[in-house]
């Protein structure tokens, strides 16, 4: 599977250094022919898609000037809630927090129709910047850590919404083309049209995964949380 | 009866699926004669025919296919199921007819995907409704071959019976036709699954004895290998044959011939509740 999103990379704004590079999942884009790491070339990148960025809305695409890495990448950029997403001693010290998502050219439709989804996604994002007081330190093992989870399922979730691609649940043959664990609590929807409580899907993670490419819905029913087919 | 004790109590039995591979193997009239079986024990019984494409049932009980439909439930024009179910010429039983397809209206091969995955949710919830109004057993005669619509009644069983007949070039189908199709059900609901050997030729001297339980013995047990449990044997009748000539057949004679046989596949369907 060709991974729709390539890397993701951390930055920090700060209005008087400027754009600060702080993480990224460590998969070592880099241009071959100049030697230019991905890092260098974002902070560049990101002082444009600063200047635009609403915050929690996805902006972009913005192309990756000047880096050749086989194909053309294109940059989304992601203004985190320090006070919500971040969790660090420090958090003010950062006048923003962006999520960079780099991408092949060619998903740049699906991004774009997607959005929403990634949106919903980041949004709930928690990323671990360290300890250190200093507002540039980070730990890096740790930050790399989320953003890699982070990158596995925005791929998986866009994978699969490009396959669902906005079909109704009963649709089974969408519902069979999914993985086997979200393909499960599928069916188990399926066959509840009037809704089920959501205590009694005991995978919250596929159940996630089924919301955010549309194929549940959930409500508030008499203070309890039910699952309802789309 | 034979005076044998028979199940009642249905426990998580509630919907059954009746299926088969190809067209002719007899899982309409295998259908009816479950269904018979059931209501002879009290059991609250509805028979839907869901074959869409190709429904018998109206015109074999004599329904009349004039009142509110199958189809009219999936397609939302009625939404309470209690006025799709009719009366037939089996005392007792309740039935939900579909209509016969009319060719070149917009019926057959346009239906969409869209179509078709409303009709799946339509279907599970005219299933829960069902039960809800009280019926303890749905009977759902099944599309033949594989379609969305035969996945989509599979979907709604808590047990399938899948009626063959022998020959080798159906059993072959059934087999892959069960890889396929129970891989995809897997997850869905706990389901038993039966198949029952229907319209078995009486064989004619020892020779042909000798091939027919060969064969037999070879399929059931690749069918049991599949997880499949044997639902027994119904042997052909020419008589049946021809009072499916008439217009108005008496199925309830033939039921009396092989009674004993489904009762015994009913015990085994209920009693692995």
């Amino acid at each position: 599977m060709v991974p729709i999103v390539a890397e993701i990379c951390l930055i920090a704004n700060n209005q008087n250094q400027g754009p600060t590079y702080l993480s990224d999942t460590n998969n070592q884009l880099m241009d071959v022919a100049t030697g230019t790491l991905l890092a260098g070339r974002m902070i560049v990148t990101s002082g444009m898609g600063n200047m635009k960025s609403p915050k929690y809305k996805l902006h972009g695409p913005i192309p990756v000037t000047e880096l050749t890495i086989e194909n053309t990448y294109l940059c989304y950029f992601y203004s985190l809630d320090p006070e919500r997403s971040i969790i660090s001693e420090n958090p003010q010290v950062y006048t923003q927090i962006m999520l960079c998502l780099i991408i092949k050219e060619e998903f740049k439709n699906l991004i774009n129709d997607k959005s929403m989804i990634i949106e919903n996604i980041l949004q709930d994002v928690k990323i671990h910047l360290g300890n250190d007081d200093h507002p540039f330190f980070s730990n890096d093992n740790v930050s790399t850590k989320d953003l890699s989870e982070l990158l596995a399922k925005l791929n998986n979730c866009l994978d699969i919404a490009k396959k669902v691609n906005g079909v109704s649940i009963y649709e089974i043959g969408v519902v069979t083309s999914l993985p086997d664990n979200i393909s499960k609590i599928a069916k188990k929807i399926i066959l509840n049209p009037n809704g089920i409580p959501k205590k009694d899907i005991v995978d919250y993670e596929s159940l996630e995964i089924l919301y955010q490419i549309g194929l549940i819905r959930i409500d508030i029913r008499e203070g309890i949380e039910w699952c309802y087919p789309n | 009866m034979n005076g044998a004790i028979q199940i009642r109590r249905l426990g998580n039995i509630k919907t059954l699926t009746v299926y088969s591979t190809r067209g002719g193997n007899g899982k309409t009239i295998a259908s009816v004669l479950i269904a018979i079986a059931a209501i002879k024990r009290g059991i609250k019984t509805v028979l839907i025919d869901a074959d869409v494409e190709a429904p018998s049932l109206g015109n074999l009980l004599n329904v009349g296919n004039s009142g509110p439909s199958w189809i009219d439930f999936l397609e939302e024009r009625i939404n309470d199921v209690n006025q799709l179910i009719t009366d037939c010429n089996i005392p007792g039983l309740k039935v939900i007819y579909s209509p016969n397809p009319k060719i070149g209206h917009s019926f057959l091969n346009s239906k969409s995907q869209l179509w078709w995955s409303n009709a799946l949710k339509r279907s599970v919830l005219a299933e829960n409704e069902l039960h809800k109004v009280g019926f303890e057993l749905v009977i759902v005669d099944n599309q033949a071959g594989s379609s969305v619509n035969s996945l989509n009644n599979m979907i709604l069983a808590d047990a399938t019976l899948m009626v063959i007949r022998p020959s080798a070039y159906g059993v072959e189908v059934s087999e892959r036709y069960y890889n396929d199709m129970y891989k995809f059900l897997q997850g869905m609901k706990n389901r038993s699954d039966f198949y029952l050997w229907n319209q078995i030729l009486e064989p004619s001297d020892g020779k042909e004895k000798e091939i027919m339980d060969e064969f037999l013995g070879v399929w059931d047990k690749k069918m049991q290998d599949h997880g499949l449990i044997g639902g027994g044997r119904i042997n052909y009748n020419s008589k049946l044959d021809f009072e499916l000539l008439k217009d108005s057949p008496d199925l309830i004679e033939h039921y009396q011939k092989v009674e004993s046989s489904v009762n015994s596949l009913l015990d085994k369907i209920l009693s692995n509740s």
